[in-house]
């Protein structure tokens, strides 16, 4: 390299290694923001954004998973309930001829036990296992609810007095079957009597549908002669809708920027040069209801605000001045040596600068929803809340404050925060029922900005407030 | 206070070593910033950053060279970072193949500092970093030509004609004294 030095290289290397410029003091007091804990907190959050969104982003996925699979657990929960309901039902005495073992009604903890002591034997019997050990057990607990019925099969002659169909059943089925003499004179009439007024009370009345019971079904497959219990007029609870719903929705937002603070000729340039264009908000939520009328919403929201910054400025003319050394001639005394001042006049040139703005906001809303009017098909409700932010990002430029260059969003200058802080969100949201699980969702909305978006040392505070015009779906589950 | 007991009190990041640390240092390397930098404020942003970087790595100083070096080395590495970011595009400039000749010296000594920065601060960009490099750090073309992507024949491209650009400067410089005459 030396071979090839040359002198320009020489005098600048020469005049400018040891140069110094004495910074400005705020370049210092930036520097030392950056060494506090809360700081270093929070660039390492920003640092791992992406970490901490795909975490949140695969919270909701396992989270909606998960309330998919509850929702099929409830649904054999439900068919547990009304078999147990069966078999908890209050069975008809038995007649006092019959054993002693039949006398009462087993317990449900009985019945269980028997049934695990059936399944035992069913599979040494190679009976055709179900894979889900959930569902192959309610046929299990219908067609054997009973010790007796499993010691009909064993022993026949104990349970001849409890395979006896009733007359309940009998008049219930419209069959015309001769019971045999000894039962009739076994069986108490006074029983018999009180199952047939039961059974004409609840005839009288509307009794509700029954809907379509595994436990009966399979009963009656079995042929089962368990009539006291299987005909019994249970009336099943109303399946209630699960609570849980989710909700993906998206908005164009019409967004309004408010400066507050600093230098009013700042506020104006910033109004002036950067326009607020195109914004829009995607929100993924999970919605329970309490109750009616009482619903709680939360999630994820993505809102992004473009600006567009177009700026002229043009600097004024540059004068510089030199001090040089020269000689004059004198005619009297000869050259005479002198210092005077040379003025290099640049002039002024006008620079422009041209920038996309984006602001990102990563938010989780919780907003309290009241549900004012329900019908069949239609929901209107009123909801608000904070909308708590995660994360914010911008990029492009933007005035500085002394009108005469840009900030760069990336640079260490950029006067944003990380963190947006707290956010008001108020909606109506009006859903259209298009089936079992979909409704259709129209939510106009305002959101308030109650933090400034810019770090207190910039002088002045910037919000946005935002109207908001969502469309979606929700899935009930 | 030495500059062993600097390194170390900014190890242990007591604040009045990491200002001391910074009061030594910070006008040398704004100097190094402006040089590299478009404007003032980004020079600031550079020596920001950098003295940020300067603070969480200086456990990692080994003292196997100067400790101003090493972090002349950063603010440096920190300008080309905003360099490669930025990806200036090299502006062509029209060179009069005439101003290519030797100085004397005695005539370009009475630049002052203040005079030489601003021609290097008003050096097309791509001539600029290429300048900085080679000229006054001491980067050969095949590290310049590594640290930018670009040929090597680019760099020494570059080069010569951040030479003609500036010896023209500096003629331009010393005609005003002789138009004075």
């Amino acid at each position: 390299m030396n071979e090839n030095r040359h002198p320009i290289d020489d005098l600048f290397r020469d005049g400018l290694d040891q140069y110094s410029v004495e910074p400005p003091m705020h370049v210092w007091e930036r520097i030392d923001q950056t060494r506090t804990p809360v700081y270093k907190l929070i660039n390492n959050f920003k640092q791992n954004a992406r970490w901490y969104m795909s975490l949140a982003a695969g919270l909701v996925l396992i989270s909606s998973a998960a309330i998919l699979i509850l929702k099929d657990g409830k649904i054999d929960d439900h068919a547990l309930s009304q078999t147990q309901a069966v078999n908890e039902a209050p069975a008809p005495e038995a007649p006092s001829g019959s054993a002693g073992k039949s006398e009462e009604a087993p317990s449900i903890t009985d019945l269980q036990a028997e049934n695990q002591s059936f399944q035992s034997e069913a599979s040494t019997n190679q009976l055709p296992a179900t894979t889900n050990p959930f569902r192959a057990e309610l046929p299990t607990r219908a067609s054997n609810a009973t010790p007796q019925n499993r010691a009909s099969e064993e022993t026949p002659q104990e349970m001849a007095p409890q395979e006896e169909p009733s007359k309940t059943e009998l008049a219930q089925n419209g069959t015309n079957v001769t019971p045999p003499k000894e039962q009739e004179k076994v069986d108490v009439p006074e029983q018999m009597e009180n199952n047939e007024q039961i059974v004409e009370e609840v005839q009288g009345e509307e009794i509700p549908e029954v809907t379509e019971d595994p436990l009966v079904k399979s009963s009656e497959e079995a042929n089962d002669p368990q009539p006291e219990k299987a005909q019994q007029p249970v009336v099943n609870p109303p399946i209630t809708p699960s609570p849980w719903s989710v909700e993906i929705l998206g908005s164009y937002d019409f967004v309004n920027r408010h400066f507050q603070g600093g230098n009013p000729a700042y506020r104006n340039a910033r109004n002036k040069y950067e326009k607020v264009g195109a914004a829009y908000t995607f929100q993924m939520r999970a919605e329970y209801r309490f109750n009616r009328i009482l619903s709680v919403r939360s999630g994820l929201s993505f809102s992004q605000i473009h600006e567009n910054l177009n700026f002229n400025y043009t600097s004024p003319d540059q004068i510089n001045v030199y001090q040089k050394t020269g000689y004059i001639i004198d005619p009297i005394n000869g050259p005479q040596k002198i210092t005077y001042e040379v003025k290099d006049t640049m002039p002024g040139s006008t620079t422009t600068f041209r920038s996309s703005n984006s602001y990102t906001f990563l938010d989780i809303p919780i907003l309290l929803n009241y549900h004012m009017y329900t019908t069949n098909k239609w929901d209107l409700g009123l909801s608000g809340g904070p909308v708590f932010n995660l994360a914010f990002r911008q990029r492009g430029q933007i005035v500085n404050p002394s009108v005469t260059d840009v900030i760069k969003l990336n640079g260490a200058s950029n006067p944003y925060k990380g963190y947006a802080g707290l956010n008001v969100m108020f909606n109506l949201t009006a859903s259209y029922k298009l089936d079992k699980h979909f409704d259709l969702l129209f939510e106009p909305g305002l959101r308030f900005g109650v933090t400034s978006l810019t770090n207190s040392s910039f002088g002045m505070t910037q919000k946005y407030n935002s109207y908001n015009l969502f469309t979606g779906v929700r899935y009930n589950f | 206070m030495r500059e062993e007991e600097l390194i170390n009190g900014c190890i242990r990041e007591d604040r009045a070593s990491q200002y001391a640390l910074y009061k030594t240092y910070s006008g040398k390397m704004l100097a190094v910033c402006r040089r590299y930098a478009r404007t003032d404020l980004e020079a600031e942003d550079i020596l920001q950053e950098g003295f940020i970087k300067v603070f969480d790595n200086v456990s990692k100083f080994r003292g196997n060279g100067s400790f101003e070096g090493w972090i002349r080395r950063i603010m440096v590495n920190t300008a080309l970072k905003l360099y490669r970011k930025n990806s200036f595009k090299n502006e062509v400039i029209g060179i009069d193949d005439n101003y290519d000749m030797p100085q004397e010296a005695t005539v370009l000594d009475k630049l002052s500092q203040g005079e030489l920065m601003r021609m290097v601060q008003d050096l097309p960009e791509g001539y600029k970093v290429v300048f900085n490099l080679y000229a006054i750090e001491g980067f050969s073309h095949a590290e310049i030509a590594d640290t930018l992507g670009v040929n090597e024949g680019t760099s020494r491209s570059q080069l010569a004609k951040a030479r003609k650009w500036l010896q023209k400067k500096v003629i331009e410089s010393q005609n005003i004294e002789y138009e004075r005459k």
